[in-house]
């Protein structure tokens, strides 16, 4: 069927495959937060690859290379979950002492090569920056049964795949067996890993795994989605590079790929609805919310101890901020204008709060107590620990939810004996 | 032993204790992945400092080198946060990879006016650091090779003696530390500064993969062993200095690749050392059992 096809095409046909597959499991490995993972298997192909060729006689044998590779990425892989498992060595200092001794007997077993005369160029060049003009009809046929496999393996285990990438510690607890499917997805990485270090080479396999499902990240927020519109950009990111570096002999394929998907990842992070500009606005208006609440909240703590609602001024916030403020770069004139809203008058000397801005102070002081009442009566938190978590809720407590609290606690003092402003008796009944 | 060999062998140990003791910080940090980032997004400076200079030139190669990861370090920040959608990881994944495609590209199309080594890169060429030759200082004769560490080295310790506490603070307490004044970001970037140089100066002498070794694999041992920020920097230091002295003497009895076998040693003392940390705990759980109950 493919026996009129020209050679270049079978180049793009394996790219493309690769590509598809990789983004398949880099969907994956990226909710996992094991994007570095891909890294660490890459490097680890390295000494398999010249145990590959000490047997394989110096020629390229598919066969000895592949058993090899296999083996160094196991074993990398299993020297990287033995020593991640201990707390005192942990995920991060794993992958790097797994990476970098794995590729340093690769370097050893290379210099011994190159003493006894014979060269291991060719491999070595394939390793860094792959061959994908090498690719033929039997490795394309390969590419795409484990396509098949792999989306055959994701399709009837979506569910469990599912709950296993979004919480790992749900799934342990709630008695579901992840041994079984964690073995058989890092079989299929191990293989992926193979082939897409062989098209790409090893530093840019690992971001033919992370870069399209992270762009597509951006966009989407369904994971079925995200899995396929991924497949479909990385597949298209490889077609363009390489055609790129069919027209332009130049340009290793690799690279090519990597710059139009990275391209891709930049418009994303610019425009999309949850990447830079859209989001910075976002958090802009909330950090803007948050920061007048806390000023009124500041003026009700200065209002509560001296008794006299007048003769709060900006410079006395200021003294406050570096403790009552969660960002303290604040300047006087900013305060100014987010009080504006709430106050009467305000001048040099101080400012007075309208009836509003009183009743958002006492609101928000009152949220912040009753949180804390509740956590430590009907949660059995102990008193020092609710203060960082009712500086957060307060804000994002609504009047249904603070109804709702106000009938479950009973006292009217909060945990650290301060009144609960505008505590209503139990029970109901609007009476202040 | 003459005069090469112990070029050599304090050129090595230099580095690995520089290597070590930035890798504490980094170790401590969860950041030991940050090395592998820093000398991959290396490349494109690389590429550019030797069309600009057309050729080779240490000072330029190093500059670039250093500028390219410094950039990377802050677009990672930028980046990934662990509340955002592109977590830490992830960010430092799609970075250092495009760096290393841009820097690709760069070969590419500027391939006829540089001629790097990349075995030299990959690899790096300690046993040939004696024939980079020497410089005087008022008639003194040091080998460059060991010049240069000896500058990176003055300006780490120098740098780490004023911010050690500052450092500190910023790793573990954020908000305190920016209650007292001190800029976290700041003292991230201070960091990533001086692992920058430090990565830069090694990665001829050892290639870029194996300083990942001589950053993560000393200060991982400190860390099974001891329990205080000193007992674990000593440890880093000691760790690395047996393990260099071995790797060095059994890359030169057998004539391998000298990082490759200084990265060998501390690959395997460490894994010797962990499977006795292990023993330890398995040998201990039962006694302590024995008391609490």
């Amino acid at each position: 069927m493919f026996a009129d096809l020209d050679t270049s095409w079978y180049a793009i046909a394996g790219a493309v495959l690769v590509s598809s597959v990789a983004a398949l499991i880099g969907s994956f490995l990226i909710l996992q937060r094991r994007s570095l993972l891909v890294d660490m298997l890459g490097h680890s192909v390295f000494p398999g690859v010249i145990m590959g060729f000490l047997f394989a006689g110096w020629q390229r044998s598919a066969g000895w290379f592949f058993l090899g590779a296999l083996l160094a990425i196991a074993i990398g892989f299993a020297l990287f979950t033995w020593l991640a498992a201990d707390p005192k060595v942990g995920d991060d200092a794993a992958t790097a002492i797994a990476l970098s001794g794995m590729f340093a007997f690769g370097t050893v077993l290379l210099s011994r090569i190159q003493q006894s005369a014979m060269g291991a160029q060719a491999g070595l060049n394939t390793f860094l920056t792959g061959q994908a003009a090498l690719i033929s009809k039997t490795d394309v046929l390969i590419f795409a049964s484990l396509l098949v496999v792999i989306s055959a393996l994701f399709y009837f285990n979506r569910t469990r795949f599912k709950i296993w990438a979004f919480d790992e510690n749900f799934a342990a607890v709630t008695g579901f067996k992840t041994r079984k499917l964690e073995i058989s997805l890092y079989v299929v990485v191990a293989i992926t890993v193979f082939f897409a270090v062989q098209a790409v080479g090893v530093v840019l396999a690992s971001a033919l795994f992370v870069l399209a499902p992270l762009s597509v990240l951006l966009w989407v927020r369904r994971f079925e989605t995200l899995l396929w519109v991924s497949v479909v950009v990385s597949a298209l990111g490889a077609f363009g590079g390489a055609r790129w570096s069919a027209a332009d002999e130049r340009m290793p394929a690799g690279a090519a790929v990597i710059t139009l998907l990275f391209l891709f990842f930049l418009v994303s992070w610019f425009f999309s609805p949850a990447g830079y500009f859209k989001s910075s606005r976002l958090r802009r208006r909330t950090r803007k919310t948050r920061l007048t609440e806390d000023l009124l909240k500041s003026w009700y703590y200065f209002y509560e101890s001296t008794g006299s609602p007048e003769g709060f001024s900006v410079a006395w916030i200021q003294a406050l901020t570096r403790i009552h403020l969660e960002d303290r770069s604040v300047r006087p004139e900013k305060m100014r204008s987010l009080l504006r809203p709430w106050v009467q008058h305000i001048d040099d000397n101080g400012f007075a709060l309208s009836a509003a801005g009183r009743e958002r102070a006492e609101a928000l002081v009152r949220r912040h107590r009753l949180w804390e009442t509740y956590l430590v009566e009907k949660m059995g938190f102990s008193p020092d620990h609710v203060h960082d978590d009712a500086e957060r809720v307060e804000h994002f407590i609504g009047e249904d939810l603070e109804f709702r609290i106000e009938a479950e606690v009973d006292r009217d003092v909060d945990p650290h004996g301060k009144p609960i402003p505008g505590r209503r008796p139990v029970g109901g009944g609007g009476s202040p | 032993m003459n005069r090469d060999y112990w070029t050599i062998f304090f050129a090595a140990q230099l580095c690995a204790l520089l290597c070590s003791v930035l890798g504490v910080y980094l170790n401590m940090r969860r950041q030991s992945m940050l090395v592998d980032v820093l000398s991959h997004s290396a490349l494109p400076g690389v590429v550019l400092a030797y069309v600009i200079f057309a050729g080779y030139s240490a000072i330029g190669v190093s500059l670039g080198a250093a500028l390219c990861a410094f950039v990377s370090v802050l677009a990672i920040e930028k980046l990934g946060s662990s509340r955002g959608r592109i977590k830490p990881d992830a960010s430092m994944a799609v970075i250092f990879t495009s760096m290393f495609a841009l820097g690709m590209l760069l070969i590419a199309y500027f391939a006829e006016r540089t001629h790097i080594d990349v075995q030299c890169a990959l690899f790096g060429e300690l046993l040939f650091s004696p024939f980079w030759g020497d410089l005087s200082f008022g008639g003194l004769l040091i080998p460059t090779v060991l010049a240069r560490l000896l500058v990176a080295g003055v300006v780490v310790f120098g740098v780490l003696r004023l911010v050690h506490g500052r450092l500190l603070a910023a790793s573990f307490w954020g908000e305190g530390a920016a209650l007292m004044g001190i800029s976290p970001r700041g003292m991230t970037h201070v960091l990533a500064f001086l692992a920058s140089l430090t990565v830069m100066v090694s990665f001829e002498l050892v290639g870029v993969v194996l300083v990942i070794a001589l950053f993560s694999i000393p200060p991982a041992f400190g860390r099974l062993w001891a329990s205080s920020w000193r007992g674990m920097m000593i440890g880093a230091a000691v760790f690395a200095f047996v393990s260099t002295a071995l790797g060095l003497a059994a890359g030169w009895w057998s004539g391998l690749n000298l990082g490759g076998t200084i990265a060998s040693s501390q690959l395997l003392l460490f894994l010797a050392s962990f499977v006795v940390h292990k023993l330890r705990y398995r040998l201990r759980r039962p006694v302590e059992a024995l008391h609490g109950g």
